[in-house]
């Protein structure tokens, strides 16, 4: 994917671009706010990386005069620490999502790589499949060569959610973010503990697992080929 | 105390003020003895006249059962009484002819077209044949004749002049006093004030053991003096603290710092297979991502210590909070074979950060579960006390001692029996600034066995 990098902290910028070039993808690296929003609504990005701070044009206005101009490219907002969870704010803006240095770059990726793949459908799917595993959104049934898994109201939300980035890496973050709707760091991998319960539901009796754990990343859900 | 005071007098408050002070009080006096002045001239004036009118007074009384040629006899007679050897008077006659007196010349002021009435007061003049003053008024007499009768200056003058001098020498007294007294008055006020001046200083450059010296006189100074000293105090028990915390925040980082760098060291031995190196640097991937972890903990506590949180607050459900918080550990718990209960009441509602009371009772949680054996109990709940709402979580572990039950919330205690569990020290630190944050309160107690951790609430009344 083309990726534009909107940060005016040299170093950051350089391991960012390393690591999406090594990663096969095609990085654009600008220093200064207002020749990245200049970049950015006269070139084709599949996803935009951008930080808060900036000289010229802070993040949050580039993002706010694209989304104003029709520019719909996902945006990636980087904060430093002075601003904390201000994410509601980088939302509003036109964000998509919002990640606080100092990251893994593995984190990074997972969050780009989820951006660059969401599709932007206006009706809900009603049923998903990955692999030979089944959710029917209507019924709420979860089922798996054919055999119904009975799974309890989150653990349904969380295979959903894999279900739906089927092949991304997850991280913890994003789960927590996401099926638990909260900002936080757990002291212990509590998410571990939901993980492998559900693997326990849907994998163990099952010739081929499906649920993968990325050392140092996250989990991905997919089918085995 | 020094007399001199160290600035210069103009730039001084209280110089100033007693300059104003000086200058306000001279014209004050000086308007009483002005006001003095004028009364005691008036006076004597008044006394003149009351002379004047009394001697008048016999003469026309005595007119009418007089033949007008005694008349002249008369008036002599009255105002040659040695009483009245100080008064002046002078008759005419209906034509202006000067009959007798001691007043030489006729005053120069219109003739009155009236008939003499009795006690008929003209306008007070000032009547100078020179070189003499009086003070002299015109009486009309039946037939046309005037009297003029008045008295001289010239004592009523010197009494004044004395009286003035007198005053004046009050005035210029009173002057030279306050301006000692006020040179002085700052002095002492100046050179009190030098002493804080001082010690301000001496704290500046790095000494924090100064306090100010107090006279014990438990004026205001001391008072003053008082709360400094204590102030000076608190910042000195607060820099200790800073110290003491950044202090253990260098050493237990330098730990797993370490610990990571031995891993990378090792990485540089070719001797590893590529798998061998490929762990080995997960692993060290992991370290990292731990300290990150540790250091994130940190900013957030100092975050949420400085308060600015406080403007997100919106209204939220403790119950529902406390609710996500036992399902989300709810496994873990199982995991461990352990009993996880929960007791809510239907709606607890407060003003508070979501993200941050989500995860102050998670660490609330996570530390029960990690501390209670196998096979324990853990209640969560949340009721409503008296002043407010609480929430509990009791465990079945072994509890705080009452001694370290302060130190626990410090940045990366551990107690003895944890030390050797993972864990990075800082949760409970955490969950001391969210209870401040949120103005509620801790306790910590026992729950036999194991530990009971309350934190309260408080209604808004």
């Amino acid at each position: 994917m083309r990726v534009l990098i909107i940060e005016d902290d040299a170093e950051v910028a350089n391991f960012i671009s390393k690591g999406l070039q090594e990663s096969g993808h095609l990085a654009l690296h600008v220093a200064d706010g207002k020749e990245g929003l200049f970049t950015a609504a006269s070139d084709e990005f599949d996803v935009m990386i951008v930080d808060r701070m900036l000289p010229h044009v802070d993040g949050l206005t580039i993002i706010q005069t694209l989304r104003a101009s029709g520019n719909d490219t996902p945006a990636l907002i980087l904060s430093a620490l002075g601003d904390l969870n201000d994410r509601v704010k980088g939302l509003k803006a036109g964000g998509d999502d919002y990640l606080v240095k100092p990251f893994a770059f593995s984190e990074l990726l997972a969050r780009l790589e989820v951006l660059l793949r969401r599709i932007r459908n206006t009706a809900p799917d009603t049923a998903l499949r990955v692999g030979d595993l089944e959710m029917d959104m209507l019924s709420r049934r979860v089922t798996r060569a054919g055999r119904h898994i009975d799974l309890q109201p989150r653990e349904f939300r969380l295979l959903e959610y894999l279900m739906k980035h089927e092949g991304q890496v997850i991280t913890r973050t994003m789960l927590f973010e996401n099926v638990w709707d909260y900002h936080f760091d757990p002291l212990t991998n509590v998410i571990d503990v939901h993980i492998s319960r559900l693997r326990r539901k849907i994998d163990k009796d099952f010739d081929r697992p499906i649920l993968h754990t990325i050392r140092g990343a996250g989990y991905v859900l997919r089918a085995a080929d | 105390m020094s007399f001199v005071p160290p600035i210069k007098l103009p730039r001084s408050a209280t110089f100033r003020l007693t300059i104003f002070y000086i200058v306000l009080f001279t014209l004050s006096v000086g308007a009483i003895f002005v006001f003095m002045g004028l009364s005691a001239n008036r006076y004597l004036r008044l006394e003149d006249e009351e002379k004047v009118d009394l001697a008048v007074m016999r003469v026309t009384e005595n007119l009418n059962s007089v033949p007008s040629r005694d008349w002249p006899q008369l008036i002599r007679q009255t105002f040659e009484r040695p009483e009245n050897n100080d008064l002046v008077f002078a008759l005419f006659d209906q034509n202006q002819r000067f009959i007798l007196g001691t007043m030489t010349q006729p005053p120069r002021y219109p003739k009155a077209e009236d008939t003499w009435r009795r006690l008929d007061y003209a306008v007070y003049e000032d009547i100078s044949p020179s070189p003499e003053h009086v003070r002299a008024k015109r009486i009309l007499l039946p037939a046309g004749y005037e009297l003029f009768a008045g008295r001289q200056d010239d004592q009523r003058n010197a009494v004044f002049d004395v009286i003035l001098s007198q005053l004046l020498g009050g005035l210029l007294l009173t002057g030279i006093l306050a301006t000692v007294g006020g040179v002085l008055m700052t002095g002492s006020v100046v050179s009190r004030l030098e002493a804080f001046n001082d010690v301000s200083r001496e704290v500046m450059t790095g000494n924090l053991a100064a306090r100010i010296p107090t006279k014990g006189a438990g004026d205001e100074y001391d008072r003053l003096a008082g709360n400094l000293n204590r102030m000076l105090d608190q910042i000195g028990i607060l820099m200790n603290e800073v110290k003491r915390v950044s202090d253990n925040i260098a050493h237990d980082l330098r730990t797993p710092l370490t610990r990571l760098r031995n891993r990378l060291e090792q990485l540089l031995d070719d001797r590893h297979d590529r798998n061998t190196q490929r762990a080995m640097i997960e692993r060290a991937i992991e370290d990292s991502n731990g300290l990150l972890d540790t250091f994130n903990a940190l900013l957030r506590i100092a975050e949420v210590n400085s308060g600015s949180r406080r403007s997100r607050f919106a209204e939220l459900d403790l119950a529902d909070i406390l609710r996500d918080v036992y399902e989300l550990y709810e496994p873990l718990a199982a995991e461990r074979n352990q009993e996880m209960s929960i007791s809510t009441v239907d709606s607890a509602v407060i003003r508070g950060d979501k993200d941050l009371l989500f995860q102050a009772f998670a660490n609330m949680v996570d530390n029960a579960i990690k501390h209670t054996p196998e096979g324990g109990e853990i209640k969560i709940a949340i009721r409503d006390v008296d002043d407010g709402i609480s929430v509990s979580v009791a465990d079945a572990g072994h509890g705080i001692s009452p001694e370290e039950r302060k130190a626990v919330f410090d940045r990366f205690y551990r107690t003895e029996e944890s030390r050797t569990t993972p864990g990075s020290g800082l949760g409970l630190t955490l969950v001391a600034a969210v209870a401040e944050l949120h103005g509620a309160r801790i306790e910590l107690g026992d729950n036999e066995p194991g530990l009971l951790f309350t934190m309260t609430f408080f209604k808004r009344a």
